[in-house]
C-alpha cells in the first residue's frame, strides 16, 4: 500500500467519532495545561496519562499527542495575556506578545501566533508522512553503534538548553546523567546508586521528576506569590492589519523552517527553535526599532517555530524511537504503558495505529485552530479562576498520576523531592531542562555503548567502522568544537539576558 | 542571587563528591559496593559514575570561580521569614517528614498495638490531620504577600504532599484527597465554606469514582470502601436525580 | 439536638466496634484477596494473570484483586509478597528461572529466598526458542551449533535481559554443546527482534509467546523449541530434545505462591479454586491467544520444580557472574 492510502486509511480511523472525540478532549485539555500557568506540556501530559488507561491503544495515543501540541499553543495565551510564559518554548513570544497586548494589539498577537502554529504543525506533519516510511526502513541499519553516536550528538546540542551560563547548563546535564546511573546497571546487571532499597533498582523513574521539576515545582513558585495581573486588552480583532500580512507570512515560513530541522535532533529542546526563529527576525526585519515594542514578526516566526518543532519531534520518537524532549520522553513512556514500542516496527506491527495518530496530528490542528481563533475569550477568561483551587487542583492530579503509574508511594514521593529541588533551582534561575535530557539520554547512552562493546567483543573499531556511526561521531566532534568556541550558543545566551 | 549560586555550586560539589566515593570506594553502611572501572570489553559498572563525577567536580570548579567573579547584588531568590515562622514552618515539616518516613505503615502506632489496622489508620489520620490543620491554619493569620506568608505556604504544600503520600496506601485515595484537598485550600487563603465543602468532596470522592469506576486507574481503596462505596453511588444517583429534576422545570 | 448527637454516637460506636471486632474467625476467605503481579499493568502477564482472576472469583466468593507492582525485574513485587502477613490474604506470581537468578545473586540483596515462598498452583510455562532471520544462512541447529564451534566467541547470540532465563539458556547451550557465543544483553524482545532482523545479532533466544508472531508473518526461522515436546503454537518446528540435545531444556514458568507460613488449609482451599479457574474453557481460549501455554501442576509439584529450578538456576548464575560477558 502507498503511503497516501496508508494516510486516508489513517483519516478513516481518525475521523470516527471515537478517535476524534479524544482527539478534541485532548485539544482541551492541552490548552488548559499549556493556559494554566505552573503546568508545561511535560508534567501536564505525565499527569493527565491515568487518563488513557482504559482507552485502546489508539485513542490513548491519539488523546495524549493532543494533549502534548495542545500545551504547546496554549502556552501562547498565557505569554500575551499574563506576560508568564505558560511553558517554557513560549518564552519568547512575551516578549513581543505582551508589548502588543499592552498597546491594545493582544487580539491580533493571538491570532497571528494560532496561524503561524497552525501552518508549522501541519506542515511539519506533511513532512513527517513523507520521510516515515523512507526512515523507518533506515531504522533497521540503525543498531547499538549507531544510537551510541547519535546520543552524543544529542548530548553535545544539549548544551544549548543553558540559560544564564554555559558551564552551569553542562554541569547540570552531567549531574542529570550521574542520576541516570541509579539503578540496575547493563553491564552486569547489578544495582548501583541503589542504597538496598529494591524501588531505586529501576531508577529515579522519569515520570515522577519531570513531575516534580516542571509541575510541583511551578506549583510551589505560586504558592509563594500568588498574585497575579491579567491584562485586558482588546481580543475582538484577532487578524493582523492587511499590510502586515506579506511580512507575516514570511516570518511563519521561516520559523516553520527552523522549527522543523531542529525538531529532528534530539537533544534541542523546545526553546532552542523558537529562539533561533527570534533572532533571525530580529536581524532581517526593516524596522528594527519595532522589536520589543510588540513587532508582529517576533509572535509570527517564534510560535511556528514552536509547533513546527513540536511536531518535527514525532518524526525520531515515531521512526527510531528516540525521544528528543522531555516531552517526547513522557509520550515515549505513555506508549510503553499501552504496550507499544515507538520505532521502526511500529509501522510494520500497528500500520493501522501509527498511520491513524498521524492522521490525528492533522485534525488536532484543526481543532486547535477552532480552538484557539473563535474561543480564545474563554481561555483567557479561565486565567481569573482563583490560584487556589488551580494549585490544588493540579496537585491532587500529580499525586494521583505519580501513583497510579507503578502504584507505588515512593513516586509519590520522589515527586515531592524533585519538586522542591525544581523550586529552588527555579528561583535561582539555574538551567534545569539539561537535567531532565540527561536523565533521559543517560541509559540509552551507557546500554548502547555497553551493547556495542558486546557485540564486537570489546573492539573500540565498531564505532568507525560502520559509515552512520562514524559521520555522526564526526558530527560530534564537529558540534563540540563549535561549542568550544562558544560561536553559537553566546548568541542565543545574549538573546535570553536581555 | 550570587549567594544562591555560589551555594548552588557547592551542593552540586557535594553531590559529585558523594557519587565518586560511593562508586570508586563504596559506603559499606549505605549498602554499596565499589564498582569496577572496567570489564574484560571496556567500560565497567563504575566507568561512568567515575569519569561523570570527575567531570560534574571540574565543572563545578569552573562555575564556582565564574560566579565568584561575579559583582554581588542584593536580589533575594527566596522569601526570608522571621525567625518565629521559620521554627513553625521546620516544626511542622519535620512532624510530616516523620509520619512520611515509613510510609506504607505508622510504626509508631503498630508497635504499641492499639486497635486493627483500620483503627491504627484512623487514629494516626486524626493525630497528623490536627498537626496538618494547625500549620495550615498559620498561613492566613499572615498578611497575604509577606515572606511569611509565602514561607508557610509552601511549607504547607510540602508538607500536605507528604502527608498525602504517607495516607495514600493505608487509607486509600479517598480519605487522603478529601484531607489534602480541604487542608490545602485552608492554608492557601480560605474560601467560604460554601465553595470549600463541594469542592473537596468532588475532588475525593469524585475524582475517585471517575478515575477508578469510570477509568479505571489502579488507586488505593483503602479501609472505609464499603462504607464509601454507598455514599459515593448515592451522592451520584441524588446529584443526577436532582439536576434531572431542575432541568425539568427549568425548561 | 442532644438526640441527634446521641443517635449518631452510638452510631459511631456501634460503626467502630465493628472495625475492630477481630476479623478471621468466620471461613477464609471473608474479605478481597489481592494478587501481586510484577508487571504493568495491560501487558500480557497482567492479562493472563486477570483473566485466572475473574474466573476464580467467581467460584471463592470474594473478588480477587489484581496489584500490579512493577520494578527491578518483579524484586520489587516479591519484596512487596514476602513482607504480607501470611494468612492467604496476598499472594502472588512468581517467575522460575526469574525469581531465582533475584535470589541467587548476592548483589540483588534480595530479602526473601528459596525457602520464602508457599507455592499454591502452577499457572503457565513458556519453552524457550531458538531463532535468527528469516534470510540467515543457518537453517538447523546443527548448522548453527557447527558453525559457533568453528568460530569460538564470535557468533552474536542475544538474551533479552542479563540473568534472564534466555541468558541462562544460553549458557546450558555452551554446556551441552562446548561452542561458546558472544553474547549480546538486549532490553526485551521488540529490541531483541529489531537487532536480529537489523543483522545486529546472529541468533536469538527467547521464549514461544514472543516469536509466535514474527514467525507468523515469516521474519523470523525458529530452529528449535528448547522443550520434550513441539509447542502447540509452532507444531512445525523441531524440539531440543528430537534434535539429539535432551539436556538443552530451558522455559520461563509462572506459579502463584503466597509468603511462607501461610496455613495449610488455606493453601489447600487456594489450589482447588485455581486449580479448576484454569480447566475453565474462556481461560484457556484467551491464554492460546496470547500464545502461552497453561501448565497445571498442582502445590506439590511446583514446589518440587520450584527447588529443581532453583539449584539449576543457582549454578547458571554463579557462571554467569564468573563469564567475562
Amino acid at each position: 500500500m502507498s503511503t497516501f492510502q496508508l494516510l486516508l486509511n489513517g483519516f478513516g480511523d481518525a475521523l470516527s467519532l471515537q478517535n476524534l472525540t479524544f482527539a478534541l478532549i485532548g485539544c482541551v485539555l492541552g490548552t488548559l495545561v499549556g493556559v494554566l500557568p505552573g503546568v508545561g506540556p511535560a508534567a501536564g501530559t505525565a499527569i493527565l496519562i491515568p487518563l488513557t488507561f482504559k482507552l485502546d491503544p489508539t485513542g490513548a495515543i491519539i488523546m495524549l499527542c493532543a494533549i502534548y501540541y495542545g500545551a504547546m499553543y496554549g502556552g501562547t495565551i498565557t505569554s500575551v495575556l499574563l506576560n508568564v510564559p505558560g511553558e517554557a518554548a513560549s518564552v519568547v513570544t512575551c516578549i513581543e506578545g505582551h508589548a502588543m497586548a499592552k498597546k491594545g494589539r493582544g487580539g491580533a498577537a493571538l491570532g497571528v501566533a494560532a496561524i503561524g502554529s497552525f501552518v508549522g504543525g501541519v506542515f511539519a506533519t506533511v513532512m513527517l508522512v513523507v520521510v516515515a516510511v523512507p526512515l523507518s526502513a533506515l531504522a533497521l541499519k540503525f543498531g547499538p553503534p549507531e544510537f551510541f553516536a547519535l546520543m552524543l550528538v544529542g548530548l553535545c546540542l544539549v548544551t544549548g538548553l543553558a540559560g544564564k551560563s554555559l558551564t552551569a547548563g553542562i554541569l547540570m546535564t552531567v549531574v542529570g546523567l550521574m542520576l541516570a546511573m541509579v539503578g540496575i546497571d547493563p553491564v552486569r546487571g547489578a544495582p548501583r546508586f541503589t542504597f538496598g532499597v529494591p524501588d531505586l533498582y529501576d531508577g529515579v523513574g522519569f515520570i515522577p521528576v519531570v513531575m516534580g521539576l516542571f509541575g510541583v515545582a511551578e506549583i510551589l513558585a505560586t504558592a509563594e506569590k500568588p498574585v497575579r495581573e491579567v491584562v485586558r486588552t482588546n481580543l475582538s480583532k484577532l487578524l493582523p492589519e492587511p499590510e502586515e500580512w506579506g511580512r507575516v507570512w514570511a516570518s511563519i515560513a521561516r520559523g516553520t523552517g527552523i522549527g522543523f530541522f531542529l525538531g529532528l535532533i534530539p537533544g534541542v529542546g523546545a526553546i532552542i527553535p523558537t529562539f533561533m526563529s527570534y533572532i533571525l527576525e530580529k536581524r532581517l526585519t526593516k524596522n528594527p526599532e519595532s522589536f520589543g515594542n510588540g513587532a508582529i514578526e517576533g509572535v509570527a516566526g517564534p510560535e511556528s517555530a514552536n509547533n513546527a518543532y513540536a511536531n518535527a519531534s514525532m518524526v525520531p520518537l515515531l521512526t527510531l524511537g528516540i525521544p528528543s524532549s522531555p516531552t517526547i520522553a513522557v509520550l515515549m513512556g505513555a506508549f510503553i504503558v499501552n504496550g507499544l514500542t515507538p520505532g521502526p516496527f511500529l509501522f510494520q506491527e500497528k500500520p493501522e495505529l501509527v498511520w491513524a495518530v498521524i492522521a490525528s496530528f492533522f485534525v488536532g490542528n484543526v481543532l486547535l485552530l477552532i480552538l484557539n481563533l473563535p474561543l480564545v475569550g474563554l481561555w483567557a477568561k479561565i486565567l481569573e479562576v482563583p490560584y487556589q483551587y488551580i494549585c490544588v487542583g493540579t496537585l491532587l492530579f500529580c499525586i494521583l498520576g505519580a501513583y497510579s503509574i507503578n502504584q507505588s508511594v515512593f513516586d509519590v514521593v520522589n515527586m515531592l523531592v524533585f519538586g522542591v529541588i525544581g523550586y529552588l533551582l527555579k528561583k535561582l534561575e539555574f538551567p534545569v531542562a539539561p537535567l531532565v535530557l540527561g536523565i533521559i539520554l543517560g541509559p540509552m547512552l551507557e546500554k548502547s555503548l555497553r551493547t556495542s562493546l558486546e557485540m564486537s567483543a570489546g573492539d573500540f573499531s565498531i564505532f568507525v567502522t560502520r559509515p552512520i556511526t562514524l559521520f555522526l561521531l564526526i558530527v560530534a566532534v564537529v558540534i563540540l568544537v563549535v561549542a568550544a568556541l562558544q560561536l553559537a550558543p553566546k548568541e542565543i545566551r545574549e538573546a535570553k539576558g536581555d | 542571587m550570587k549567594r544562591g549560586w555560589l551555594i548552588a555550586t557547592m551542593c552540586l560539589l557535594a553531590f559529585a563528591g558523594f557519587t565518586l566515593i560511593t562508586g570508586v570506594f563504596g559506603i559499606s553502611w549505605l549498602n554499596s559496593r565499589p564498582l569496577p572501572l572496567q570489564d574484560k570489553l571496556g567500560p565497567g559498572p563504575g566507568f561512568f559514575p567515575m569519569w561523570l563525577s570527575l567531570i560534574a567536580l571540574a565543572l563545578g570548579g569552573l562555575l564556582f570561580l565564574e560566579v565568584s567573579r561575579q559583582p554581588s547584588d542584593d536580589v533575594r531568590p527566596y522569601p526570608v521569614p522571621s525567625r518565629d515562622t521559620t521554627v513553625k514552618a521546620l516544626g511542622g515539616l519535620l512532624v510530616m517528614a516523620i509520619a512520611g518516613w515509613k510510609y506504607p505503615t505508622f510504626p509508631l502506632l503498630e508497635t504499641i498495638g492499639i486497635g486493627s489496622e483500620i483503627v491504627r489508620g484512623g487514629l494516626s489520620t486524626i493525630l497528623l490531620a490536627g498537626v496538618a490543620a494547625g500549620l495550615t491554619v498559620w498561613p492566613n493569620r499572615k498578611p497575604e504577600l509577606s515572606d511569611d506568608g509565602a514561607v508557610l505556604r509552601i511549607a504547607a504544600v510540602i508538607g500536605l504532599l507528604l502527608l498525602a503520600a504517607a495516607m495514600l496506601d493505608p487509607l486509600g485515595f479517598r480519605l487522603t484527597a478529601f484531607v489534602f484537598t480541604g487542608l490545602l485550600l485552608v492554608a492557601l487563603g480560605a474560601p467560604s465554606l460554601k465553595i470549600l465543602v463541594p469542592f473537596t468532596l468532588a475532588a475525593s470522592l469524585g475524582v475517585f469514582y471517575v478515575f477508578y469506576y469510570g477509568l479505571k486507574v489502579p488507586l488505593p481503596v483503602g479501609p472505609y470502601d464499603w462504607m464509601l462505596k454507598p455514599v459515593e453511588t448515592g451522592a451520584i444517583a441524588l446529584w443526577s436525580a436532582v439536576s434531572g429534576f431542575f432541568s425539568f422545570f427549568t425548561r | 439536638m442532644r438526640r441527634l448527637t446521641l443517635a449518631l454516637g452510638t452510631l459511631a460506636l456501634g460503626l467502630f466496634t465493628m472495625m475492630i471486632w477481630p476479623a478471621g474467625a468466620q471461613t477464609f476467605p471473608d474479605r478481597p484477596i489481592n494478587l501481586i503481579v510484577m508487571a504493568p499493568a495491560g501487558g500480557p502477564t497482567d492479562v493472563a494473570a486477570r483473566v485466572l482472576a475473574a474466573v476464580a472469583e467467581k467460584d471463592i466468593g470474594q473478588p480477587i484483586v489484581i496489584v500490579n507492582k512493577v520494578g527491578a525485574g518483579g524484586q520489587v513485587g516479591w519484596t512487596e509478597l514476602v513482607r504480607s502477613k501470611p494468612d492467604g490474604y496476598t499472594i502472588g506470581f512468581v517467575i522460575m528461572p526469574g525469581t531465582n537468578t533475584v535470589i541467587a545473586d548476592p548483589e540483588r540483596q534480595a530479602i526473601f529466598n528459596e525457602k520464602s515462598f508457599e507455592f499454591i498452583v502452577n499457572h503457565v510455562l513458556d519453552p524457550g526458542v531458538i531463532w535468527v532471520r528469516a534470510e540467515s544462512p543457518h537453517k538447523s541447529l546443527k548448522d548453527l551449533f557447527a558453525a559457533a564451534k568453528a568460530a569460538p566467541s564470535t557468533m552474536r547470540a542475544s538474551t533479552t535481559g542479563i540473568l534472564s532465563d534466555d541468558h541462562l539458556n544460553i549458557l546450558i547451550t555452551e554446556e551441552a554443546t562446548g561452542a561458546k557465543f558472544r553474547l549480546v544483553h538486549l532490553d526485551g524482545a521488540a529490541v531483541q527482534l529489531k537487532e536480529t532482523l537489523g543483522g545486529n545479532v546472529d541468533v536469538s533466544f527467547d521464549n514461544v509467546g514472543s516469536v509466535v508472531k514474527p514467525l507468523r508473518a515469516g521474519q523470523v526461522r525458529v530452529l528449535a523449541v528448547t522443550d520434550k515436546m513441539r509447542s502447540k503454537f509452532m507444531p512445525d518446528v523441531p524440539t531440543t530434545a528430537e534434535l539429539g540435545f535432551p539436556t538443552i531444556i530451558s522455559s520461563s514458568t509462572r506459579a502463584i505462591a503466597a509468603p511462607k507460613g501461610t496455613p495449610a488449609a488455606i493453601i489447600k482451599k487456594l489450589e482447588e479454586v485455581l486449580t479448576k479457574a484454569m480447566a475453565n474453557a474462556d481461560h484457556l481460549k484467551r491464554m492460546d491467544d496470547t500464545g502461552i501455554a497453561v501448565k497445571p501442576m498442582s502445590a506439590a509439584e511446583t514446589t518440587a520444580y520450584w527447588l529443581a529450578a532453583h539449584e539449576q538456576a543457582k549454578k547458571y548464575t554463579e557462571w554467569a557472574k564468573k563469564r567475562p560477558q
